[in-house]
């Protein structure tokens, strides 16, 4: 493989962070996904809540060749620490001590995951501002900027201010039309019109991102019991034809509880990244101390909260629950991140990176 | 490594693809892969199944080794160990030995037809 040539890729601030000689390759998702744009090849984003599934996902990616994504987004990790805990800074931190424990050096990207803009009030966009500023400074190569819930018009403008910059430098860019909903809410499918309208007017004003969040159907977090599970594929693969033009690809929000049958299928529908993180925390949690775990469930009842909330109140006997339990937990998320890995026909992605950039 | 050396010292040649997973502690679907990319594999496959034998253990320890005590990619071993059975063919000693082991078969197979007769 041509590492040594990709190594060269890394943007700036990566190598600022980790210094020139490191062997981590972590690079833009913009050259990541420009590569694969052409395969019939799904990546994995993981949203790793609980940082004891990482290792177990790097080594699913290491011994079969594919390119993964880590995300967290707004909610779950920010300035005051989101409901994981983790912030920027340390959210990148562990997963470099990971990636050099695991001696993890294919290709793969940090991206920021919904850095929401709920409205359009100045405080807002600024709050905005300032986690995509950390998040860059920790050292992410790739980001989000989710407007969904404005209006279309208002949606295109608030993006278009906050990722300008970024795509400038080359940092692979996702943007959102048509709000995803959580579970248990009614979904409200994106329209191909709304779709080639929003990235239409994106790059007529000079911006040029990689990924389309839509809304397609499915929820995030668990599905409720009984609950539909419903994904518009043939909408999904006509939103990535009307964009050919432009090489955007689709990014694939609120997997967990798909079927394999369905994941399967993402891609021949044009979808270049699933987004998987609930997954990866029922993992955590079904493997945590009984004990412990015991008191996570108590406190979100008694808080009358989701379960995700007690990540980050009871992080520190998480972050040092003993080996057997963290060996556990790697464990399992390698055996569902090789699972994902082959249903999204991603076994040896690293390689099509490689033999394009390296 | 304790395990993998204890499993290979015992009497048995062949090892079914689930033994083999766990004895490496990896999943099935990446020995099948490793398989397709590393051709130097020789499973035995029967009715019931594939069974890879002592020296695909081995290869397989080997890849497993390079990757996380040496951080090489899987590419990285694909060239090495390619490399290093190349090398290999190309040594007298090597042909000597193959030479040998013909010998070796024939004899094998006169005895077994003897004691058929």
């Amino acid at each position: 493989m041509g590492l040594n040539k990709l190594l060269s890729k890394r943007p700036e601030n990566v190598i600022k962070k980790l210094g020139k000689d490191s062997k981590i390759c972590l690079l833009s998702s913009k050259d990541i996904f420009s590569c694969i744009y052409d395969l019939n090849i799904s990546i994995i984003a993981c949203n790793t809540r609980i940082k004891w599934v990482i290792p177990g996902i790097m080594k699913a990616a290491k011994e079969t060749e594919a390119v993964v994504g880590f995300e967290l987004a707004r909610t779950e990790c920010n300035l005051e620490g989101g409901y994981t805990g983790f912030t920027p800074q340390t959210f990148f931190e562990t997963l470099i001590e990971f990636a050099e424990r695991e001696k993890f050096y294919l290709p793969f990207f940090i991206h920021a995951d919904h850095t929401s803009v709920r409205n359009n009030s100045s405080e807002e966009i600024e709050y905005a501002r300032k986690l995509l500023k950390a998040c860059y400074e920790a050292g992410y190569t790739s980001f989000a900027i989710d407007a969904s819930h404005n209006p279309l018009e208002e949606n295109k403008r608030i993006t278009l201010e906050l990722a300008r910059e970024l795509d400038n430098e080359g940092f692979g860019i996702e943007v959102e039309v048509g709000e995803i909903t959580s579970s248990g809410e009614a979904p409200k499918i994106t329209e191909i019109s709304e779709a080639v309208d929003y990235i239409s007017f994106l790059f007529d004003n000079g911006l040029t991102p990689d990924l389309l969040a839509i809304n397609n159907g499915s929820k995030h977090g668990n599905y409720k019991e009984g609950e539909e599970i419903f994904i518009d594929l043939k909408r999904t693969e006509e939103i990535f034809s009307a964009m050919k033009k432009w090489r955007v690809g689709i990014a694939q929000h609120g997997t967990t509880g798909t079927p394999d049958e369905i994941i399967k299928k993402f891609p021949f529908h044009g979808i270049k990244k699933v987004n998987v993180g609930t997954l990866w925390q029922n993992i955590a949690h079904s493997n945590l101390p009984p004990e412990l775990f015991s008191k996570m469930k108590e406190w979100s009842e008694n808080q009358r909260k989701d379960i995700k909330y007690a990540n980050k109140e009871f992080k520190k006997e998480i972050d040092t629950i003993g080996k057997e339990y963290q060996e556990r937990i790697a464990y399992q998320s390698y055996k569902e991140a090789i699972k994902l890995i082959k249903n999204l026909c991603s076994i040896g992605s690293a390689n099509a990176v490689v033999e394009r950039l390296g | 490594m304790k395990d993998w050396g204890r499993k290979l010292s015992e009497e048995k040649e062949f090892f079914s693809v689930e033994e083999t997973a766990n004895l490496l502690k990896v999943d099935v679907r990446v020995l099948q892969f490793w398989e397709e990319q590393i051709p130097l594999f020789n499973p035995s496959i029967n009715e019931k199944g594939k069974f890879y034998r002592k020296e695909d253990i081995e290869t397989f320890m080997k890849i497993k080794d390079l990757l996380y005590k040496e951080g090489m990619t899987l590419s990285g071993v694909r060239r090495k160990l390619l490399q290093g059975r190349k090398e290999m063919e190309g040594s007298p000693l090597y042909n000597l030995l193959k030479e040998v082991k013909k010998e070796l078969l024939l004899i094998l197979t006169i005895l077994e037809n003897n004691d058929k007769n």
